[in-house]
């Protein structure tokens, strides 16, 4: 099997590939950039932490490094409803890479190859293998496999714009490459333009930190990975800094608009929606006095710190301008300018949920290539695509995640039921089942999938087999000890509604406002032993009495919640369930012409894929499943 | 459900009495049918535009023809109005199967208009409404859910819990941007939202009567004047009266029109303990009948008065009850009579007593459900209550988008947007779609 590219995509490709046992080859241009952030140094945030987090419970890497590497740690979405919490680290970019190197350099069965790859080898309708020149020969190599995944990211066709100014390159320091480009447009897929943008970065020494608010890191955030009882920093783990856009800046940069590289009509292709850049927010929030700016500090030892919030095409001169009004940055020195990247993208519309073509099989594509933006989303991607491939290599069938099971289902299924009209960020409001798709249940979710296809370690079954002992010990207790009326005086010293009879631990903690803390404390009062509880343990997060607490907690507080969309998730399974055979043939069976091309175009897989693309009626789905049954009887 | 890859047949207008009858032919084949029946269909037609000319049969009269996509089913349509006599319809039809198309189900057109998009669900429910109404209240009722008012009402709440959707899960992921969730106003937003349900909602119990009516059955001891009142409601002499007690042995049935409820009278054998075999039946099945109706008239003589007999047989109904005191005209002391005062062979009291029969006032504008709607109401009605309850709680509002998204689901289940296929089938098998 042949991974072409070794980003966030590339690299869990081709670990998944590898340890599912396949010879695995990763072709790169660069081995010392495997690995590498060309945009922040943060890795989770909110919805962007859910992902990591089920890569890592698939038995994937980018967690597991992200908890050697980090430099900054903190919650997400506190507040908000456990469905919304998640965990956004930094890393430190020099070393996030080095360590994916060296996760390279000892796995078994993988090889990592520099050099190019010009084209995909096909045989029929299917793949053969790949062509290309290793790095310092004139020669191109063909080598054969029968699977091949693309994780090129914005590599194809890239173009950097800074102001007027415009380079062909993938981004900073790097080539763009044309050759891939030239064989997808061959083989029919389409292919658009997507732009994708930076920030300046700018000098740690040169800042004036008194003058933002900083924001220490949050320990008890807890490690990414389901592995770790910890993260495992290098050194005491750094703030970050918040300041804000004001009047001003707004001003310079709207007077200034005809030198963006967007606005001026240099950019082609299309931004991303969710992830605007800094004169894009100023146009489109109008109204908006300021917006916030996060300042973070990119290695353990270097001075280089991204300007969060700030991405923007603007000529140098007017970032720097515009960034000297910023509180805080008054003196800053800009270390380099930020710059939009213009680059190819291939239509997911043409993918199955495997992420395999439609148009070549054995040909994978992964990551930004189709259409994503972002790390994360890179990596959910890479994995589905990295064992789908290694899957497909042997003739093993194929491993599909659904919207109900995973956020990397929810946004497998949104590019190739419902395409892209401008890049893919995930948010926590596209999957509709999220509660039951939390960040901290992501090991209950998928680890038994990645144990099936051989991909989960020892330890990391024991962990997830002992966390859910716990957590089923603890409500068998909880629900097995009472309470009577005989309390109720307590209780309402702790403004707890009185209990009539009795009622069991658990049942109490259904309550509103009764927490596990509250739980405790009431039964410390009462004189009755909390030893049943699983411990807190804020110094080890990922410690598994810490973890299986909180399930135990979200299980019972939010039971109701839980119930509804346990109800809803049915419902759409059954949907889901109902396969469309490959062959099927939707002409001749009175729908509707629009109807007809849109099923004939993006062959869903399943009945529930089938509802979900754009356009297509009830009626329709009551028709083909007149006729999938009559087919089968 | 059946593929629509032939072309069906049927007389659109009522089976008899009218000059002119309509026949739609609908389906792939519909023009090609046409010019094989029709003399001067020509092989393009223009389309909504009539055609004079010749059928098979020598019998002549028009035909109207409607292109793919824009005739009721939304099929290749055209439809023929003949001479209403029944042989010349039937005549017609026979051309038309012999010609390759095949007779419609019940409710067939509707199906295919729903399954290409020409109407919702609850339009399609409205005409099979529509095709079943017997009283004019019916009809009316029927004709909103087919126009579409039910479907507008629907949408127009889902769009607006949708509202409330937005904001929230726009809060849930972009904070910063647009701040925390107003509470108090989309609470509001809610507020209104359930008072348009619960408006619905009160069409129920009229709704349901016009629809499906309602059943009385008449109960009382032998020779209480039971069929007579039976009768006289009917206008007709339906059941048997003799002076002889026991004469009814059997219970009769009839439905008549009462404010424009579909009634079905059940008259019943008076009931006493009897040694004549048939006649032990027909109590037993009397007893029965007032055991499953929806409000029982208890008949009495009032020439001999409410007696223990009486007293005894009311005990053993458990249904809503209304005592009637009969031949009313035959008493002169009137004062203490128990219930209602009424007289079969008079007429006397009988005013009054339909009076109270009448179903709550009727709204002619107000969109009457069906059952299944109704169902469905009250359970979007539930998951926002329990959003309410959410946003009122100090609990986290993105947990308020999981109730607002079944809401939002249950709701697209009435008009089609959602409904699960299995549901789809239920109910168009109701519109005797075969095989």
């Amino acid at each position: 099997m042949i991974v072409i590219g070794a980003g966030h995509a590339g690299i869990e490709a081709a670990l998944a590939s590898a340890r599912m046992g396949r010879f695995t080859l990763c072709v790169t241009l660069r081995s010392d950039r495997i690995g590498h952030l060309p945009c922040n140094c943060s890795i989770g945030g909110p919805a962007k932490g859910h992902i990591a987090r089920e890569v890592d419970a698939l038995g994937g890497q980018m967690g597991v490094t992200t908890d050697h590497t980090l430099t900054h740690l903190r919650r997400v979405g506190t507040g908000k409803g456990p469905a919304v919490q998640t965990i956004r680290a930094q890393v430190c970019k020099a070393a996030y890479p080095k360590a994916m190197q060296e996760v390279f350099r000892t796995t078994p069965n993988l090889t990592l190859v520099e050099g190019e790859a010009l084209t995909v080898l096909t045989q029929g309708d299917h793949v053969a293998g790949v062509l290309f020149r290793p790095n310092g020969q004139d020669e191109p190599v063909e080598i054969a496999a029968p699977s091949v995944v693309i994780t090129t990211g914005t590599f194809l066709n890239g173009l950097c714009h800074e102001g007027q100014k415009k380079t062909v390159a993938a981004r900073q320091g790097d080539q763009a490459v044309f050759g891939l480009s030239a064989f997808l447009v061959e083989l029919g897929v389409h292919m658009r333009r997507f732009k994708t943008g930076t920030t300046p970065r700018v000098a740690l020494s040169t800042l004036n930190l008194d003058r933002t608010l900083v924001m220490p890191s949050e320990w008890e955030a807890g490690p990414l990975s389901f592995l770790h009882d910890a993260p495992f920093p290098e050194r005491d783990l750094l703030p970050t800094w918040q300041t804000y856009t004001n009047q001003k800046v707004h001003e310079i940069l709207r007077e200034n608009l005809h030198q963006s590289a967007m606005f001026s009509g240099q950019i082609e292709g299309v931004g991303p929606r969710y992830c605007p850049s800094v004169e894009d927010k100023v146009v489109r929030f109008s109204q908006k006095e300021s917006h916030p700016i996060f300042l973070e500090q990119e290695e353990w030892d270097s001075e280089s710190v991204y300007v969060q919030g700030f991405s923007t095409s603007m000529p140098a001169d007017v970032q720097l301008e515009a960034l000297h009004h910023i509180e805080g940055l008054e003196q800053a020195v800009m270390i380099r300018p930020g710059y939009a990247v213009e680059y190819d993208m291939a239509d997911p519309l043409q993918l199955r949920p495997t992420l395999m073509s439609k148009l070549l099989k054995g040909l994978f594509l992964a990551g930004q290539i189709n259409g994503t933006s972002g790390y994360e989303e890179a990596a959910g991607q890479g994995i589905v695509a990295g064992i789908n491939a290694a899957l497909f290599a042997k003739e093993e069938g194929e491993e599909v995640f659904s919207r109900d099971q995973s956020f990397i289902g929810v946004m497998i299924d949104d590019l190739v039921t419902k395409g892209v009209e401008d890049p893919y960020r995930m948010l926590t409001a596209r999957a509709e089942h999220r509660l039951v798709l939390r960040h901290d249940n992501a090991d209950q979710r998928l680890t038994p999938i990645a144990e099936r296809l051989g991909l989960a370690s020892e330890l990391r079954l024991r962990r997830l087999e002992k966390k859910n002992e716990i957590i089923s010990q603890t409500i068998s207790q909880m629900e097995s000890r009472y309470l009577t009326e005989a309390v109720n005086g307590t209780l309402a010293d702790y403004e707890v509604s009185p209990i009539r009879n009795r009622a069991s631990h658990f049942d109490l903690l259904k309550r509103p406002h009764v927490t596990l803390d509250l739980l405790e404390v009431l039964l410390r009062a009462l004189g009755e032993s909390t030893d049943h509880i699983p411990a807190k343990c804020l110094e080890r997060p990922g410690d598994l009495h810490h973890l299986s607490r909180e399930q135990v907690e979200i299980n019972a507080v939010y039971s109701g919640y839980l119930k509804r969309q346990s109800d809803e998730v049915e419902l759409a399974r059954k949907m889901d369930a109902f396969l469309i055979p490959e062959a099927f043939e939707y002409e001749g069976k009175s729908l509707s012409y629009e109807t007809v091309e849109k099923l004939s175009r993006i062959r869903p897989t399943t009945v529930g894929q089938a509802s979900r693309i754009p356009g297509v009626r009830p009626a329709d789905i009551a028709l083909l499943i007149g006729h999938l049954r009559a087919g089968r009887s | 459900m059946t593929p629509f890859t032939d072309t069906i047949v049927a007389p659109i207008t009522a089976p008899s009495g009218g000059a002119i009858a309509v026949v739609r032919v609908s389906g792939i084949r519909a023009f090609e049918i046409a010019q094989r029946i029709f003399l001067g269909f020509p092989g393009k037609p223009e389309p909504r535009k009539a055609l004079f000319g010749t059928f098979a049969n020598g019998d002549d009269g028009l035909a109207l023809p409607f292109p793919h996509g824009s005739s009721f089913t939304g099929e290749e349509t055209v439809e023929f109005s003949i001479h209403g006599s029944q042989a010349s319809v039937e005549s017609l039809i026979q051309a038309c199967l012999e010609a390759g198309a095949r007779l419609a189900q019940p409710g067939e057109f509707s199906l295919r208009a729903f399954m290409n998009g020409k109407l919702d669900l609850a339009q399609a429910e409205g005409i099979k409404a529509t095709v079943e109404a017997i009283t004019g209240s019916q009809l009316r009722q029927a004709n909103l859910l087919r126009n579409g008012s039910v479907t507008k009402a629907i949408s127009q709440l889902s769009q607006d819990l949708t509202g409330v959707l937005a904001a929230v899960e726009a809060s849930t992921d972009f904070s910063e941007e647009v701040g925390e969730l107003d509470r108090p106003a989309n609470l509001a937003r809610l507020a209104l939202i359930r008072g348009e349900i619960a408006t619905l909602l009160e069409t129920q119990e009229a709704s349901l009567l016009l629809r499906h009516g309602r059943s009385i059955a008449l109960v009382g001891l032998p020779n209480a004047g039971k069929s007579s009142l039976f009768n006289s409601l009917l206008g007709v002499d339906r059941a048997i009266v003799t002076p002889i007690p026991g004469t009814t042995r059997d219970t009769v049935e009839e439905t008549l029109s009462i404010h424009g409820v579909p009634t079905k009278l059940i008259d019943t054998a008076g009931l006493r303990e009897s040694i004549d075999l048939v006649e032990k039946i027909g109590v037993e099945r009397s007893l029965a009948a007032a055991a499953n109706c929806d409000l029982v008239w208890y008949v009495y003589d009032a020439t001999l008065g409410w007696t223990i007999s009486d007293e005894a047989l009311l005990a053993q109904i458990n249904r809503p009850t209304t005592i009637l005191a009969n031949k009313i005209d035959l008493v002169v002391q009137r004062k203490d009579l128990n219930g209602h005062q009424i007289s079969a062979s008079t007429g006397e009291g009988m005013r009054d007593l339909l009076a109270n029969l009448a179903p709550p006032s009727l709204d002619t504008t107000t969109p009457f459900l069906l059952l299944r709607h109704y169902d469905l109401l009250r359970e979007a009605d539930e998951a926002i209550v329990e959003v309410e309850e959410t946003l009122r709680a100090p609990v986290p509002t993105d947990l308020a988008a999981i109730g607002l998204r079944s809401a939002i689901r249950i709701l697209g289940e009435i008009t089609g947007e959602t409904t699960p296929p299995d549901v789809l089938e239920r109910i168009f098998q109701d519109f005797c779609i075969g095989k």
